[in-house]
């Protein structure tokens, strides 16, 4: 095993083993970033879970082929990506559908158990939720290619070469991207933005 | 305008992450000795704050459990399939054992029942060409008239010997 291999390679190695607390590990760390990544492409929670959980069970389908040429989370990603991609294609050849559910959900044994946060809603707060709706739209609208660069941008672990990778394109290219998705969303933000209201909120 | 080399790779910075105290003391000074730009910052700044400040998308808290049980299934799915390609090739070759037996049957059968209508035929087409049965009724007589000459040429032929011997 080489001495700089990326740690989360070296869980991905032990998962090709066989370690399932290692695959577990790699789950715990990134199911927010992929669930994110899949909410804000098909802009549907339900539907977002089922792809980070399609995205997760392909990691591990795929672990026997798996070789560190790349940083795990540049592959995790780009599979992310990929399933989204197909995502959008199956909605556009059947815009009512919805993903097949390979469980029904039962009483006993929901889906899904979402942590109630009790969050009260002090007017600041519903100011806040009103621009993060906003910006939330904006983001919506944006091309599927410059949204995705925008949002791998958050990684910090992901460099521009790694986000390049993942998008299947060029490092000037996808520069070229980010800076488009920010000058758009600075356009239709710009009433919100002048607030000042994201420094104060801080 | 020709884009600042700069202001590019302080974007780049930007666009990842927060700036430390002393990048804040950098760029401070660099948009004092370029004011033109300074609105364009406080922008990008701002939509900066904006994107960090997005929430997470709420997740379940049994996800990793989830995700763990349809691994779970799709192992033990795999393994069945594997299993019942390993163990169940006779249930497939079976049936074509069959299918090909039958086939072969039948065209012995059919081989068989038409060698058989050609015999026939050929009989009944060499029974046609045979003189009728009166024709045949002195067959027996004829034949040993036929023996007798054979034996009377042979009495010729020694009686000619001696006729011979004798001169």
């Amino acid at each position: 095993m080489p001495a700089n291999l990326d740690p989360d390679a070296a869980l991905m190695l032990r998962v090709k083993q066989g370690d399932t607390a290692a695959f577990a590990e790699l789950v715990d760390k990134f199911k927010q970033p992929v669930i994110n990544l899949a909410f804000r492409t098909l802009h549907d929670l339900t539907e977002a879970e089922d792809l980070a959980q399609n995205v997760f069970v392909q990691v591990y389908k795929s672990a026997a082929r798996y070789e560190p040429s790349a940083k795990f989370s540049t592959w995790l990603f780009t599979i992310a990506r990929n399933l989204c991609l197909n995502e959008i294609r199956r909605r556009a050849r059947h815009p009512a559908g919805s993903l097949d559910h390979s469980a029904a959900e039962t009483d006993d044994h929901p889906l899904r158990q979402v942590e109630d946060k009790g969050v009260s809603s002090p007017p600041e707060q519903l100011l806040r939720g009103e621009l993060e709706e906003k910006v939330e739209r904006a983001l919506a609208e944006l091309p599927e290619n410059q949204r995705t660069a925008l949002l791998l941008c958050r990684q910090e672990e992901l460099s521009y070469e790694e986000i390049a990778a993942v998008l299947g394109c060029s490092l000037s290219a996808t520069k070229s991207l980010i800076h488009r998705a920010r000058e758009t969303l600075k356009a239709r933000l710009k009433p919100y933005l002048q607030t000042g209201a994201w420094g104060r909120n801080k | 305008m020709k884009p600042d080399p700069v202001d590019n790779q302080w974007r780049e910075m930007t666009w990842r992450r927060p700036f430390n105290a002393s990048e804040e003391v950098e760029l401070r000074a660099w948009l004092a000795a370029h004011p033109e730009a300074r609105a364009d910052w406080e922008a990008e700044a701002q939509l900066s704050a904006a994107l960090t400040q997005l929430p997470d998308a709420p997740m379940p808290s049994n996800f990793t459990a989830r995700v763990l049980q349809n691994v779970e299934r799709e192992h033990r799915r795999e393994l069945q399939v594997s299993r019942s390609s390993r163990h169940g090739w006779w249930r497939v070759l079976l049936p074509r054992v069959a299918v090909a037996g039958a086939v072969v049957g039948l065209g012995l059968f059919a081989y068989h029942r038409q060698q058989t209508a050609r015999q026939v035929e050929r009989t009944l087409q060499l029974v046609e060409i045979l003189p009728a049965p009166e024709a045949l009724e002195d067959f027996e007589a004829i034949s040993r008239l036929s023996l007798a000459t054979a034996a009377d040429e042979e009495l010729l032929a020694l009686n000619e010997e001696l006729l011979a011997l004798t001169r």
